[in-house]
């Protein structure tokens, strides 16, 4: 015959328990979170990018223009260049060239 | 039976002591590993992030090419936002000497490429960025 005893419980104050749940709780806010947060900003402004991008590479396709160039008179040395736009877009010119010189446009 | 009493209550609390310092230990251990850690993915993370923008909004493009009988001159236009580095090719081998060169954002560069080549001659020209970007056009020699 066997005798089982049961010894009496001791209360335990559980301050190890509250010290281990405090780190976890503290890594979670400094660490992780964190780190969620920084990944989440960089998908927002890689996405962002990637839509102007799209937006720049469309309106360059939408570009149209029709570019006319005659001398000024029959004996000058000056060429007069006309630039019509034919497009639904507003375009800034950034330099017209001839074979030779490359003439920037203010 | 007071000091035995005595005793045993010391060394409930010495234990309490000992393992709430080793709790905290390894807790402060894994807390500093677990910043590091998390700071270095989010870095690296960012990097290559960044990386895959700047390939992404690489633009170039041929502006102007002319040519003589022994050398290809190549007027290159860089209308993206980020510098380029690229090499120029033509006819798979022929390259400028210059290689490879930097086209910073918004400007021009010209590289001359030594190239015999007759007037109707079809060349194949070709720009090959350092991030892995390829640009190709096909110009007929004057």
């Amino acid at each position: 015959m066997y005798i089982t005893r049961t010894l009496p419980s001791k209360k335990r104050s559980a301050i190890t328990t509250t010290l281990g749940t405090l780190i976890f709780i503290s890594i979670m806010f400094t660490a992780l979170i964190p780190l969620q947060l920084s990944m989440l900003q960089t998908d927002i402004v890689e996405t962002q990018i990637c839509q102007d991008i799209k937006l720049n590479d469309n309106e360059k396709e939408l570009e149209t223009l029709n570019l006319v160039a005659y001398p000024t008179t029959t004996t000058s040395d000056q060429l007069k260049v006309r630039v019509q736009n034919t497009g639904t877009l507003n375009i800034k010119l950034v330099k017209i060239m001839d074979k030779r010189p490359v003439f920037r446009v203010k | 039976m007071g000091s035995l009493n005595q005793k045993r209550a010391l060394s409930s609390v010495i234990s309490t002591v000992i393992l709430s310092a080793a709790v905290l230990v390894t807790g402060g251990m894994i807390w500093n590993y677990a910043n590091g850690a998390t700071s270095i993915i989010a870095y690296d993370y960012h990097e290559d992030s960044m990386k895959l923008i700047h390939q992404i909004e690489e633009r170039i493009m041929f502006e102007h090419i002319t040519n003589n009988s022994t050398h290809l001159t190549i007027h290159l236009y860089n209308y993206g936002d980020v510098d380029v580095q690229v090499d120029v090719y033509a006819n798979t081998s022929s390259t400028d000497l210059q290689n490879p060169m930097t086209v910073e954002s918004k400007q021009s560069a010209c590289a001359v490429i030594p190239l015999a080549c007759s007037s109707g001659d079809n060349i194949g020209l070709k720009i090959y960025t350092r991030r892995q970007n390829i640009v190709y056009y096909s110009y007929i020699a004057k």
